[in-house]
Parts: structure tokens; sequence; C-alpha cells
């Protein structure tokens, strides 16, 4: 009814401009792939393979002196999640358990101290609240506790401040579907304790179908 | 209050900058809501009740049908001007905030623009049209040298529009340069950096063919001729896109360009998708290389990436991905930025836009610098 609605405005508006053409083609195109879709109503599982980006900020202490130390982590992920419908489908529940490698490198601003190629691993449990808005797109908001594991290997005398092993984090993804077993999503987080901000880009496939 | 909105929102500006996202709604071609085939400038009537029926929200709109609203969408609300004009107004607002929370926090308020358009056609059919604005820009923010002056009231397009075939536009005028996906944000890498920025319009032709299932434009310019004579880029771009299934269109530009100190060319490939109902998946790469008179040429690339998704009508997330680097046989940082905001127009006539950014340097050794964060918020209003 609305495309209808559209053709008839154009029409009385245009007069049939030259540019009417193409908008119709258009409008045609898309009444008659207009299609309705529902939404997953059960629980299902999913596995996700993401790589992260971080940057991250420590501070050195060594004597009486401070400084910045910041730093540049790459990860791969993988999560395995399960996505659980809530009564009103539209809003899905989703829980997530991910293990990660990478390596980082980065700087200190005045102490002469740098490393690069280290190597550090992580533990994550992520649980989070997507909205669904169509059947191929969601959006949600992600609340991550994480434990991660690194060396920063410095001199002995230097003691690292905020090389937290736990923090809780919150962020925002986007999902978007290319077919019914198969998603990418970004996301963004920030993870207070380690004051990191993380980008995250990944593959979902979903399990079962 | 919703009635107040609708007064204001009536007496301002409908002049809209491109939003290639909107294959998503199933309109792939520029064509369909734009004077300009390849974007940008005056809608024309149909664009202007697509926004009101389909776009926009429904604020102030009452118990008002989308036929209704659609047959108010024209610059005087609902009374139909004679069929040979077609004038726009059209004003933009820009707050940015850097680095917010921070010591080095720095607040910039621009009135980025504020123009009149104006579309005359000769006969019903539209087969003829001039297309012209005339508005203000901002004086830029740097120190002025001795003796320059800077116009603010400038044409940014002034053209005219031939439909020689069924098929094929021929525009003759001052426009912007066709190359790559002419998106809103003039300071992404894919446009500020490959000369393509608010500013960069250029006198040429450019010859648009149409086919259902695919598109060619070719611009052959001889640069700004309100710029000095050796300061003017003249040269030629493209740019191809073919429908591979519905809603998804794959392409590649080419730009080649020079004055008296710089030979520029910059070739790109890119994808839009549109997703379900009303999202949209855009790609953009390619490579930027300067060469001056004199020294050593230059290369570079770039990269634009964006998600938008509908979350209801008129209302809309997105999250943007680029990367850029001037010289890649240097060891300068790769620069990646990301963001995510709202686009939302809640009436039609009223746009706003938030957005934060992420700008992070990566080097090839331990140098990691500090990141930076930006939150861009914008309104534009238009009638």
């Amino acid at each position: 009814m609305k495309f209808n609605q559209m053709i008839l405005i154009a029409s009385i508006l245009l007069n049939f401009s030259p540019t009417s053409i193409f908008a119709e083609d258009q409008v045609q195109k898309k009444s008659t792939k207009a299609k309705k879709k529902s939404f997953a109503q059960k629980s299902y599982r999913e596995v996700h393979l993401s790589y992260g980006f971080m940057s991250d900020k420590f501070t050195l202490v060594q004597g009486g002196l401070t400084d910045d130390f910041r730093a540049q982590l790459q990860s791969i992920n993988l999560n395995y999640v399960f996505q659980v419908p809530s009564r009103n489908p539209k809003y899905v529940f989703n829980y997530a358990f991910g293990l990660g490698f990478g390596n980082l490198k980065g700087s200190a601003q005045s102490f002469p101290e740098e490393v690069k190629g280290k190597s550090f691993f992580n533990f994550a449990f992520t649980p989070g609240l997507d909205f669904r808005n169509d059947y191929r797109n969601r959006i949600g908001v992600i609340a991550p506790i994480g434990f991660r594991f690194l060396s920063l290997g410095l001199a002995e005398d230097i003691t690292v401040r905020e090389n937290e092993l736990f923090s809780i984090g919150l962020g925002a993804r986007y999902v978007l579907a290319h077919s019914r077993k198969n998603s990418f999503a970004f996301s963004f987080t920030h993870y207070f304790n380690w004051r990191a901000t993380v980008w995250d880009f990944s593959w979902q496939h979903r399990l079962g179908l | 209050m919703s009635r107040l909105l609708v007064v204001i929102g009536l007496l301002l500006p409908l002049k809209l900058w491109a939003y290639p996202q909107f294959i998503g709604y199933k309109y792939s071609s520029c064509l369909t809501c734009h004077f300009n085939g390849n974007g940008n400038g005056p809608l024309n009537d149909y664009g202007r009740a697509l926004w009101a029926t389909e776009i926009a929200g429904r604020l102030g709109a009452g118990k008002a049908t989308d036929e209704e609203l659609g047959e108010r969408s024209g610059f005087l609300g609902k009374y139909q001007l004679p069929y040979w004009i077609r004038p726009g107004l059209k004003a933009r607002q820009l707050w940015v905030e850097t680095n917010p929370g921070s010591s080095g926090e720095q607040s910039l308020d621009i009135l980025m623009q504020a123009e009149a358009n104006l579309a005359l056609f000769i006969g019903k059919s539209q087969k003829y049209a001039l297309v012209a604005s005339l508005g203000y820009v901002p004086e830029p923010s740097r120190p002025l040298g001795p003796g320059e002056e800077i116009d603010t009231l400038i044409s940014r397009e002034h053209y005219f529009r031939l439909q020689a075939t069924e098929k094929l536009w021929i525009y003759t005028g001052m426009m912007d340069k066709v190359y790559g996906i002419r998106h809103a944000n003039h300071t992404a890498y894919s446009r500020a950096r490959t000369g393509l920025a608010q500013n960069d319009q250029a006198h040429g032709v450019v010859a648009h063919y149409i086919n259902p299932k695919w598109e060619l434009s070719v611009n052959a310019f001889l640069g700004n001729l309100y710029q000095q004579s050796e300061l003017r880029q003249e040269g030629f771009s493209s740019l191809f896109e073919y429908e591979l299934k519905e809603n998804w269109r794959v392409g590649a530009t080419l730009l080649n360009s020079k004055n008296d100190f710089v030979s520029n060319t910059r070739f790109g490939v890119l994808s839009r998708a549109g997703y379900g109902s009303g999202s949209a998946l855009l790609f953009e790469t390619g490579i930027i290389q300067d060469k001056p008179e004199a020294g050593d040429s230059v290369m570079g690339y770039y990269v634009y990436s964006e998600a938008h998704q509908r979350v209801k009508r008129g209302y809309h997330v997105f999250v943007t991905g680029q990367a850029y680097k001037q010289d890649l046989s240097s060891d300068a940082a790769d620069n990646l930025k990301f963001g995510f905001g709202l686009l939302a127009f809640p009436m039609q006539r009223i746009e706003f836009r938030i957005e934060a950014e992420n700008t992070q340097l990566v080097f090839a050794g331990a140098d990691v610098p500090r990141y930076s964060w930006a939150l861009l918020g914008q309104i534009h209003l238009s009638l």
C-alpha cells in the first residue's frame, strides 16, 4: 500500500519527469521483492571468530618516578555463544564464552623502555542484549568480564600500575547477517579497569541449522 | 511543541547531501531522488516525497497519512509551485569536541553552510534543467596571509542538465567531481584525502549513462575557474557501478588531474549493499598518488567502510571504519579511525547526526602515540 501511495504521489508531483522512470523501476522492484520473515524464537548456539584491536595505557613506576606506557594489542578470539530470544522476539539475550591470544607492542614516554611482539592471552565471559528490528540486522549492548594474562618484560625495578588481571567493560555492537548461518559483527568496548578501548570485527556462524 | 517543530520545519531548507547508504531502502541510483544523478545537491519532487513518506520519522505528523505527508513535502508545503521552478534553502551547523574530558579538550561550533538553491526547467518533461546554488562558507580558522581575502559567499554548484536520450544525461557547469562513493562525511579519508571535500568542486562536463543494471559517469573538468589558473586541477574522472544482484552494487572509480605543481591520480574499488529493511554496508578502498613537478611521486592508500542500520522509521545507527596512509614507502603511521553514531530524521526537513570518532596511529615500530577522540554533532535543516 505504501508503495502504491509513493507511485501516486510521485506521478502527481512529477508530471512524469525524466527521473521518475528510474524511480518507478525501483519502486516496482521493491514491491515485487517484499517478503515477510519472522525472527527465530528458539535458543540456538553460535561460534564467533574475531580480530580485536586494543589501545591500552599503563603507568610505570621506577623509584619515585612515574611514566606512561602506551600499548597496542591485537588478538584473535574464539567465542562459543548461546543466543536466547526473550519473550519479545525482537530482543535476544546472548552469553559468550571466549578465549583469545595475541601480541602487543608499546613504549614508555620518558623511560627507555619499549616492547614489541610480546604474547598475551585472555578469557572472557560476555553477556549481552541485542535488539533486532528486522530479520537480518541487530544492534546490541555487551558487558564483558575479561581476564588477561600478559607480561611486559620491563626492567626488574619497574613496577606496572593498572596492569590488572581482571576488568569489566561496556560496549555496543552491530550485527549484519548475510545468510541464515553467517553474519558479520562490529563491536566497540571500553574496559574500565584496563583503561583500554577495544575494536572487534567478527565472523559469526550459527550451529545446528 | 510538535506543532512548533512542524512550523519550524516548514520554514527551513531541503537540500540534502547524498546518502548512498539508502541502497538499504532499495534505491540504488542517486537519480531517483536528486537532480544530479551522481548524488548530492537539491532533491527532486520524488526525492522530497520519498523523504517525507519513507525515510523521515513522523514527528509532528499527527494523524496525517503518508500520502498527505508526501503532498506537503514541497518547498511551500502543500502549495504546488509551477512545474518550471523548484527552489530550496539549507543550513547546517556543526559542533565538534576533540579529546573530551582531557587537558587537550577543544570545541568548535561552525555554521558550515547557509545556502539557497534553485532548479529551473524548460518544458514539463524536465529534459532541460538549470540548477544553481549560492551560499555562505565559513572563514578558515587559519590566519589569513597578507592581502588575502576570503569570499564567504560562493556558489558550490551551477550547471545545465540535458537529458540527451532516455538513458543519457549530460551536465555542464560547476559540480562535484565524479569519484567514489559520494557520502555526506566530507572529512572522511576517502573524500578529504582524495581532494573531494566540501569545497573541491570543478567546472566541467559530466556524461552519465544509466542502465537498470549498471551506471557509468565520465567527468572532464578544468578545475575551479574561480581559483588562480596555476592552482586549477584539470583532468578527468569516472565511476562505474554494476548491480551484481538486487541491492548490491560493485564498482570502480578513477581520477587523474594536474596543475602547475602536482599531478594527482586516484583509483578505487567500491561496493554498496542493502540489507534487510533500510540497512546497508558501504565499502571503498583505493590508492592515492601525488606526483609533484619537482620531486618523487608519493603513493598512499585509503579505506572507507560504513555499516548503517535503520532502527525505526527516521532513526538509524551506523558504525564506520577508515584507514589511510599518505606514503606507503615511508615509516609514517597508518591512520585508523573508527566511529559510531546516530543519524536521525525525526521529520522531513530536519536531520541530526551525532557521532563519536576514535583515531589511532599504528607505526611499524614500538611507538604508540596517544589515541584521540572526537565527538561530532550536526543539525541540518532543509526546505
